[in-house]
């Protein structure tokens, strides 16, 4: 039980944040932040190095370029791709040079650049198929042999590509508008063919997308933003299902009937098994059905291997849809789990009145801890325990409102996504006495590096370090050897630090000052130096 | 405090390093309250603290980058040093002196005089005392977590803290309150 004390002290905190405060707090910091999402993935480095923000760093580069600073800079950016960090500096040397050529001259520089954009962003997708990156990052996607061969892909490549596809998309756009207001239909229709090509390159990656998905390593990060990548451009792109549509709607459907009754066959023919789905005869390949003209009611079937090149043609992905859809075939998983996860490296962090309880599973599954006071532990409805629903691999579970100084028995339970439990043997804890063991810190800080820098003809910065965290004191007078005293001129930190820098100001020009510094430690052990000096310069 | 695993969190910082605001979102979620107790009590207008804390996250934003992830803990030692910083800002300019938190009594069943003793006594500790009972108290930390936000050992808060309630215990006894 929680002392009393304890139990008033939480009591008594002040009121926490309302919802309605977090949403006013939230509101303002995303506008403190905003300005600086765009710039964040291009510029960590460089804001960094600068020390500004990265709004002025492009600023200024800006400048530099345009004051004929370095021409080598826009060369070397001349080979950025979308996603790079000079790749901005590439679009701000366009800009001004757009803001230089004659109207005429004008277009065609537009669908220049357009075509470069192009260029660059089939550099990056193919990038997203090189093996520079982390081997755990990578995902072979093998993939029935008529679709390609097989690809290998990283994670973050494949973020690179997704957001260069968009990037790209965007600036032609762009483009494509100024174009249109300036009345040169001719260039529009350029940018928009190669507007066109973008999109199937987009399709692909896309397609590329969901195969990465299913193949990748799930520690449900990388896959949930994999699937934001790819809503994003089936956004962004808005991939011309309509367009499609009117030119085969007849023969899709025709197609559909088609492989709706070969999957009815095969269902058929292996009812007399009791089998769900099918492994027997043809092999079956998973794919999302995206029905035209209606994106929404995409679902995910599965079907005859023959069948998977028209249903791909007209826009299905392969792989399952995401999330669960209506009509979707939920018995898409070949093999049941029937294997318990294993547990393994329990351990327990003991305090007075809380205990964390940690271990492994083989598996992701949830955690719970049963304990009580009494050995043998049977668990029964009464039992108190402590469940985390997440489904990990590493687990931990807080126990608290313990007694102190009590033995208590427990164990722990891990169960997974498809319901087969775990279950350890007993084990125990004790936990702590109230009186706390008191380690006694006698030693005092040592005091190293000492020096006076910066000195000028008024001012000096003592520094020195210390091997432990310690509070810093500076003493200083003109005359030696110097008498620490309550009259002594003294500057001081009680900040617990390592790294000491005091500055001492208002100091006579072309003197020579004593000084002497101290540490104190947490503990109250303190360090004195012996006596040091200086001079400070002439006016 | 949630029961969260400490993968989940590793991966949300990681994702708002990359430029997720939706991931900043759902950190800010779950520390902003864990802070903002801790900084109300050293401010001691609730508005101020609001500002505070709004700064601090804008601030955690823009220092992303500079912050490896090596634990939850660090990464709240990370936020606790801004926050630091921010209050020293704030004391320079206001020259405020903490005192006494009028209505804002979190559950009804202490009573009032009770209350605002108790508080009375915990303000009378010495900063670092009050410190380690606020955080363990009104920000939920476990010592571990202490331990990484005021950069020091996992054992001298834990000693630190029965000392901190061995002297307000010992406070209130003389002032007769029987606690």
């Amino acid at each position: 039980m929680t002392s009393n004390i304890e139990k008033k002290l939480k009591m008594v905190q002040p009121k926490p944040l309302t919802q309605a405060e977090k949403n006013i707090l939230w509101a303002k910091i995303e506008k403190g932040i905003k300005g600086d999402i765009q710039q964040h993935s291009y510029f960590p480095q460089l804001s960094i190095l600068f020390g500004l923000r990265p709004r002025f760093v492009f600023a200024s580069l800006l400048i530099v370029v345009l004051v004929g600073g370095s021409a080598a800079t826009i060369v070397a950016s001349d080979d950025a791709n979308p996603g790079d960090i000079l790749y901005p500096i590439d679009i701000a040397a366009e800009k001004v040079q757009l803001a230089f050529s004659t109207n005429k001259r004008k277009g065609t520089l537009r669908i220049q650049f357009a075509e470069e954009r192009l260029h660059e962003a089939k550099i990056v997708l193919a990038s997203a198929e090189s093996d520079d990156f982390d081997v755990s990052d990578e995902a072979t996607i093998t993939v029935p042999a008529e679709q390609r061969k097989p690809k290998k892909f990283n994670f973050k490549g494949m973020k690179k590509a997704s957001t260069a596809l968009i990037t790209v998309l965007e600036n032609l756009e762009q483009a494509k508008n100024i174009l249109e207001e300036e009345g040169n239909m001719v260039a529009m229709l350029s940018i928009d063919s190669i507007i066109e090509e973008l999109t199937e390159l987009a399709e692909d990656h896309v397609s590329d997308l969901d195969d990465f998905e299913t193949e990748i390593e799930d520690n449900g990060g990388k896959k949930l933003e994999i699937k934001a990548s790819r809503n994003k451009l089936k956004a962004k792109f808005k991939f011309d299902l309509k367009k499609r549509n009117q030119e085969e709607e007849v023969e899709e459907e025709e197609v559909e009937i088609e492989i709706e009754s070969e999957a009815e066959d095969n269902n058929e023919n292996n009812n007399g098994n009791g089998n769900q789905g099918s492994e027997q005869g043809q092999e079956k390949i998973t794919i999302c059905h995206i029905p035209p003209g209606n994106p929404y009611a995409a679902h995910t079937i599965r079907i005859g291997k023959p069948a998977v090149q028209a249903h791909l043609v007209h826009g299905d992905t392969l792989g399952s849809c995401q999330g669960n859809q209506e009509g979707d075939d939920d018995t898409a998983t070949s093999t049941p789990d029937t294997t318990a996860p294993v547990i393994s490296n329990i351990a327990s962090n003991v305090f007075t009145t809380t205990t964390e309880i940690n271990w492994d599973t083989d598996e992701p599954s949830d955690s719970r801890v049963w304990y009580s006071t009494t050995t043998p532990l049977v668990i029964l409805d009464t039992t108190l325990s402590v469940i985390s629903t997440d489904l990990v691999t590493n687990h931990t579970v807080s126990l608290s409102d313990l007694t102190a100084s009590t033995t208590y028995y427990f164990i722990v339970t891990s169960v997974d996504a498809a319901g087969n439990q775990a279950t350890s043997t007993e084990s125990s804890f004790l936990t702590l006495t109230e009186e706390a063991q008191e380690p006694e810190d006698t030693t005092p800080p040592t005091l190293s590096d000492i020096a006076a820098t910066s000195t000028t003809a008024t001012s000096t910065i003592i520094f020195w370090k210390t091997d432990e965290q310690a509070t810093s004191q500076v003493w200083y007078g003109s005359s030696t050897p110097l008498t620490i005293s309550t009259s002594t001129s003294l500057v001081e930190n009680s900040d617990l630090v390592l790294d000491h820098s005091l500055q001492l100001t208002e100091l006579t020009a072309s003197s020579t000052y004593y000084y002497i510094v101290s540490s104190v430690d947490e503990s109250g052990n303190s360090a004195v130096s012996s006596e040091f000096f200086f001079t400070t310069l002439s006016e | 405090m949630g029961q969260k695993s400490r993968e989940d969190f590793k991966i949300l910082v990681e994702r708002a390093q990359n430029g997720s605001k939706d991931a900043f979102r759902d950190i800010f979620d779950r520390l902003s309250n864990r802070f903002f107790a801790y900084i109300f009590s050293r401010t001691s207008n609730r508005d101020d603290a609001l500002d505070i804390t709004q700064e601090i996250f804008i601030e955690l934003w823009n220092a992303l980058n500079k912050f490896q992830y090596r634990s939850d803990e660090a990464f709240y030692g990370f936020i606790f040093t801004i926050t630091k910083r921010k209050l020293f800002r704030y004391y320079k300019d206001k020259h405020k002196i903490v005192s006494l938190h009028e209505g804002h009594i979190r559950q009804a069943e202490l009573k009032q005089e009770d209350h605002r003793f108790l508080l009375k006594q915990l303000d009378a500790l010495g900063q670092k005392y009050q410190d380690l009972l606020r955080l363990r108290y009104w920000s939920g930390m476990t010592f571990s977590e202490i331990a990484a936000v005021l950069n020091i050992t996992e054992t001298t808060a834990k000693v630190r803290h029965h000392r901190a309630l061995q002297k307000l215990k010992i406070n209130l006894k003389k002032e007769n309150c029987d606690f």
